[in-house]
């Protein structure tokens, strides 16, 4: 790729941006004064506040990059993502179960397991949501330095080197509160950086009536090609989309993954708990209709060879990470350049600033103070947190030389979701809605689970089995998706996981009626859980119907 | 004097970035239409930094105002 001619005010832009991020970095530091400071952001945030960094921390640069080159891919069906893989988990977490959550005043997922089950299903947990950290952390870190080295032309060395340190000057300097800040100004960045790309798309190729006249039925529709996999472009059926996708995967990531629901806590009250990942879930529609709808204008601009648009080829091999940028070099003119790539940069320091934010809320209260220092003092773990950030940034620097050497990013991020996600939702779910799961059942459970998903990834890539063994009935095309294969292992892990805590929990001791008190539905105290009575139009209930209608008409219209 | 009133409000922030950088891009469309030196960008005609940089400095402009005084209580 040619690097991209950075005018004077495009550098000032990238300038102001990096000068104001520092500057919140060191204005908040005033206001961090004790550990919950620093982990929960206080606990004083208003319901858009929590919501914009909710979606802000899965705004990373993969989710965007990534993602509009999966729609180039596989078409409409990349919108799959945003939609049965993100929705329905989504206002099921605010409904159902963010009561739980955050009643039960937890700091960390591995912190409600070890209240439902016992202090090794606590550390199990946080010990895979540690690993998990740092190998996404090192995708989205090479990304960035994909970014600098690509756009910049600055070397590989430098450009991880660099983006490695600004996170660790903001983060380390005041924890979740300024991750959060950053991340609210970094959400309207964003938007301002890739919202013209469609706009702008749209106009060049004459319309939104283009895209379908130029497309075929299988990059166009969403369901009604899903019912053989050879017809699709992700060779994967509607029952891999919903029970692998829809299920296993979107319910492990929206409702288990800390780095996203810890924003959630941090809300002054339990309504605004709800509403977070509720208002959540509008973002993410429309962030699903520019990032899928850009890739598919690109996609129609390929398919013409008069455009004169095309990706990146490197040995052969396309690239389709590189369609976003190829579109901003199309497109964008001196001011949004610096804008574009201001924004690329936003994107990845959202991502990594949760990363580190959660890693840094894991490691401190479920490793390092529930197995290691028992007695520490609040100033104590705060510190911790502080040497945490760089520790796990200086691990990402490694995990992004090793995520360097990978050919795609986007498939390894979802085997990456099947292995770790998957059986933590399956117990966690199981647990959270049915008293006789024993701690017992529950360790086993995750633990088996976590094993076999494991297991499976590798003798897939070792070529022991062949990937069609994991995908139900497959023919010769279902046969040569990494993607199906990817939603199969998670329905396989979860089905095992929950079996498993099923079968133990039949033989071993569970637990009374008055320790689970808070943490399993039917028992908890309902003056505790029961939101303020709120008018009906401010009810969580209310606005999670909205979308869900909004989902079931988008997924009609564009069967 | 900000950590006696408290926090300043997130969305005081988030208008003055935008303005600042609204300001920029508007800048730069102003200038390069003046002094023109860019090639081989297409839709160039439709100016989009002058109008896209005037919408994001005028929705910094609305967010700073509106909240230049509000602070989060400690």
């Amino acid at each position: 790729m040619n690097s991209m001619p950075l005018g004077l005010f495009d550098w000032a832009i990238m300038l102001v941006y990096f000068a104001f991020i520092v500057w919140i970095g060191f204005y908040l530091k005033k206001f961090t004064k004790s550990d919950e400071d620093f982990f929960l952001a206080g606990r004083r945030n208003s319901m858009w506040v929590c919501g914009i960094a909710f979606m802000s921390a899965n705004m990373g640069s993969m989710e965007v990059i990534g993602y509009t080159g999966q729609s180039v891919k596989y078409g409409l069906y990349a919108a799959h993502f945003y939609l049965i893989g993100a929705v329905p988990a989504m206002l099921f977490l605010g409904v159902f179960m963010m009561p739980f959550y955050y009643h039960s005043k937890i700091k960390s997922i591995p912190g409600y397991l070890k209240a439902r089950f016992n202090e090794s299903a606590r550390v199990f947990n946080a010990a895979m949501f540690v690993v998990n950290m740092i190998l996404v952390s090192g995708i989205a870190l090479y990304l960035q330095a994909l970014i600098f080295h690509t756009f910049l032309g600055w070397n590989w060395d430098l450009s991880i080197w660099l983006s490695a340190i600004f996170v660790a000057l903001y983060v380390t300097l005041s924890g979740l509160l300024s991750a959060m800040f950053t991340e609210i100004v970094q959400f309207f960045l964003i938007w301002a950086g890739i919202l013209i790309l469609p706009i702008l798309g749209l106009v060049d190729i004459g319309g939104p009536a283009e895209i379908s006249a130029n497309l075929s039925e299988g990059f166009k529709t969403l369901w009604a090609t899903s019912g053989n996999a050879a017809n699709n472009p992700m060779y994967v059926t509607w029952g891999g989309l919903i029970l692998g996708l829809g299920f296993a995967i979107a319910f492990g990531y929206w409702t288990t993954d800390f780095l996203i629901i810890q924003r959630a806590f941090s809300a002054k009250d339990l309504r605004s708990a709800r509403m977070t990942p509720i208002i959540g879930s509008y973002f993410k529609l429309l962030l699903g209709a520019v990032v899928v709808g850009t890739g598919m204008i690109a996609l129609v601009l390929i398919n013409n060879p008069t455009s004169g648009f095309n990706l990146l080829v490197e040995g052969g091999k396309i690239n389709y990470d590189s369609v976003l940028p190829m579109l901003m070099q199309r497109y964008f003119t001196p001011g949004l350049i610096g804008v574009g790539v201001t924004s690329l940069v936003a994107m990845f320091m959202a991502g990594m600033a949760g990363n580190m934010s959660s890693f840094n809320a894991v490691w401190t209260y479920d490793i390092y103070h529930s197995v290691i220092n028992k007695k520490a003092s609040s100033q104590k773990l705060l510190q911790i947190g502080r040497i945490t950030t760089v520790a796990g940034i200086l691990l990402s620097v490694a995990g992004a030389y090793i995520a360097r050497s990978m050919p795609t990013v986007i498939d390894y991020l979802q085997a990456i979701s099947s292995m770790f996600l998957a059986p933590s939702v399956a117990i966690i779910i199981l647990g959270m809605f049915w008293k006789f799961i024993t701690p017992k059942g529950g360790l086993w459970g995750m633990l088996i689970g976590t094993l076999v998903a494991v297991l499976l990834f590798i003798a897939q890539e070792t070529k022991i089995i062949p990937i069609s063994f994991v995908i139900p009935g497959s023919d010769s095309a279902a046969a040569q998706s990494f993607m199906a294969a990817n939603f199969w292992r998670a329905v396989w892990a979860w089905l095992i996981s929950s079996g498993t805590a099923i079968i133990i929990s039949f033989f071993t001791e569970k637990k009374t009626d008055e320790e689970l008190r808070g943490y399993v539905k039917g028992l908890v105290d309902k003056t505790e859980t029961v939101v303020e009575k709120v008018a009906w139009n401010k009810k969580p209930e209310f606005w999670a119907a909205i979308t869900f209608v909004i989902f079931i008409a988008i997924n009609i219209l564009l069967w | 004097m900000d950590t006696e009133k408290g926090m300043r409000s997130i969305w005081f922030f988030v208008g003055l970035i935008m303005l600042t950088i609204g300001i920029l891009v508007f800048l730069a469309g102003l200038y390069e239409l003046i002094n023109p030196t860019v090639q081989n960008i297409k839709l160039i005609s439709l100016h989009t930094n002058i109008w896209w940089g005037a919408l994001i400095a005028i929705t910094g402009l609305i967010y700073t105002i509106k909240n230049k005084n509000k602070y989060v209580e400690q």
